[in-house]
């Protein structure tokens, strides 16, 4: 079976920093799910209008505990064997409009709008 | 993706969110009207494979995003009368509807599937996580 590899990238190292500041096995629930990503890369959804290389991966949270529906989002590109981590983000309230959350993340990095 | 396919799909979301308004006004009348027994015969045993298939619609080669934005709204709108049936089948629950869209349980993971499609439609659409995204991918894939 092939093995994909993962290029993590700053951004993504920083927005995962966040991440753990609030939810501390943030880091632990990231990386358990990178290792599935290097076997099967397309366990994601692909986001609309990226021609299935740019994807979006749910993520439990043991921090959260209440089901990949409130855990985080990990947004990843996928480039021929190599798997980019771009940013990830923590989805806490059904209410909130996902891109809110996303640039609030982005912000936090210094990358946002 | 082909137009002729983008415009197929539109109009299959906006069919299964009218199939979803007249079977749930169908199965929850007060009586059996002959236009809810008709309904209900003709809509309701393909509801539930009409969910799923539009929930495992793969909608990455749709770059335009007024279509993007019409299908968001159109899920959205589909998610509100899942939530509404699913209220309904909590308080007063109706054994026809059980019948037809499963258990409570059955109706809240078609509705996590499709709350899962608007998320991906809202990262689609949203032109500046659209341009984070680009400048990310240019960053991180640069030398």
């Amino acid at each position: 079976m092939p093995i994909y590899e993962i290029a993590p990238s700053t951004p993504f190292q920083a927005s995962l920093h966040q991440l753990t500041r609030q939810y501390p096995h943030a880091a632990d629930d990231v990386q358990a799910c990178l290792e599935s990503l290097r076997i099967f890369p397309d366990q994601g959804s692909p986001i609309p209008g990226w021609r299935r290389h740019v994807w979006k991966l749910r993520i439990n949270s043991t921090d959260i505990r209440r089901g990949k529906r409130y855990g985080f989002r990990l947004i990843y590109l996928l480039e021929g064997r190599v798997i980019y981590p771009l940013f990830v983000y923590a989805k806490t309230k059904k209410e909130d409009v996902s891109h809110e959350e996303i640039l609030r993340m982005l912000r936090q990095i210094g990358k946002g709008p | 993706m082909p137009r002729t396919t983008i415009t197929t799909l539109q109009s299959n979301t906006h069919v299964v969110l009218g199939e979803l308004h007249l079977v749930f006004g169908a199965a929850t009348a007060p009586r059996e009207t002959p236009k809810a027994r008709l309904v209900l015969t003709t809509f309701a045993p393909k509801i539930l494979s009409d969910l799923k298939h539009l929930v495992r619609r793969d909608l990455s080669a749709i770059e335009d995003i007024p279509t993007l934005t019409e299908l968001l709204q159109t899920y959205r709108r589909i998610a509100e009368v899942i939530e509404l049936i699913l209220e309904r089948q909590k308080s007063t629950p109706s054994p026809k509807l059980l019948e037809l869209l499963g258990t409570p349980e059955q109706l809240e993971a078609i509705v996590e599937a499709v709350e899962e499609k608007i998320e991906d439609l809202e990262i689609a659409t949203n032109p500046e996580v659209h341009a984070a995204i680009e400048s990310l991918i240019v960053e991180v894939t640069s030398p």
